[in-house]
């Protein structure tokens, strides 16, 4: 058994084999095998309760089949049935999104890190320059001259809107 | 262990800039090509993120450094979307295979497209003048070929098209 603690001190106790998942913490045990119990005690300072949390639902979902999913044999209906799960799971605000993607890649968590970033990759898609300035946050520091400038009249086909 | 189910949204009150860049970047990278050249002009904040080698590196088709290994003439590039942009310049395709084949990609895709040249097809009785005959066009790159007979079959070498693309228009 492994234990997790969050930054904000909680603790979480996972299978070993569950926490695998994650290749930051697979090392980490690999460097501490055969040692004291205590060292199977693990911070992560960077992340809040909530985030460990989702981390470990996420883990004993696929935990079940990680050989299928290597192997890519998984069938046709587990497949769908875990992108609904996958779905479902990711449908959340975006700071936890945020949260979960910091997470994962801190942790190592390839496809988690990978479902989090589409999952918010889709505020970007298919957006007008206006609604990009908006979702950045930042007022547009480009004057409308300079703009003509900065953007290559390679990159024109964008602007044209052409593939909307 | 049952998930609690939200009816939340992404949209509205979002700062992507809470990410480091190299997050960002693998988020901008599952957008199209189309949506990382806005995030790179309108955002300064997003522009080195959208901008980055590893966001382009995914919208480039994932065979394309063994593609560019049989260019005709080495391709040199600063940075992964210049490579994207050369290679999507219609007027400049990239000539691979001897000179017997041409490379590119569909700009909003990335979709790969390739001009095979009839030296690369093996067409029946190609080398019978009394059929056909080679000639060279001035707008070509390619090799044509011109059918003195119309109900001909050719065969073309099997190529690595992308996957999921309509290829019908």
């Amino acid at each position: 058994m492994i234990t997790l603690i969050s930054s904000d001190k909680r603790k979480f106790h996972v299978l070993e084999e569950v926490a695998n998942q994650s290749l930051t913490i697979r090392d980490v045990i690999e460097d501490r095998r055969g040692r004291r119990r205590a060292d199977r005690i693990i911070l992560v300072t960077n992340i809040n309760s909530k985030i460990p949390e989702k981390v470990i639902v996420y883990w004993l979902r696929h935990f079940l089949m990680p050989e299928e999913i290597a192997h890519a044999s998984m069938s046709h209906k587990k497949a769908e049935k875990l992108k609904k799960w996958e779905a479902k799971f990711f449908d959340t605000d975006i700071d936890t999104l945020n949260d979960l993607i910091l997470a994962a890649d801190s942790l190592d968590i390839p496809s988690l890190f990978d479902g989090a970033c589409e999952k918010v990759s889709d505020i970007l898609k298919n957006r007008s320059a206006e609604e990009v300035g908006e979702i950045s946050k930042i007022e547009n520091e480009f004057t409308h001259e300079e703009e003509e400038e900065e953007i290559p009249s390679e990159n024109a086909w964008v602007w044209r809107n052409e593939f909307a | 262990m049952e998930m609690e189910s939200t009816d939340a949204t992404i949209v509205g009150d979002i700062n992507l800039l809470l990410l480091p860049e190299e997050c960002l970047s693998h988020v901008i990278s599952f957008t199209t090509p189309r949506d990382a050249i806005l995030c790179s002009a309108v955002s300064r904040p997003l522009q080195s993120a959208a901008d980055s080698d590893a966001t382009w590196e995914r919208f480039l088709p994932s065979d394309y450094s063994s593609i560019l290994s049989r260019a005709v003439d080495p391709v040199h590039y600063a940075s992964k979307k210049d490579l994207y942009f050369r290679l999507c310049d219609p007027d400049h395709p990239l000539l691979i295979d001897g000179g017997t084949m041409s490379f590119g990609l569909e700009k909003s895709s990335g979709a790969k497209c390739f001009m095979i040249s009839a030296r690369a097809l093996s067409i029946i009785w190609s080398g019978e003048a009394r059929y056909w005959k080679w000639i060279a066009l001035p707008e070509s790159r390619l090799c044509c070929l011109s059918c003195f007979q119309t109900d001909t079959r050719c065969e073309g070498p099997r190529l690595p098209i992308s996957n999921n693309q309509n290829y019908s228009r």
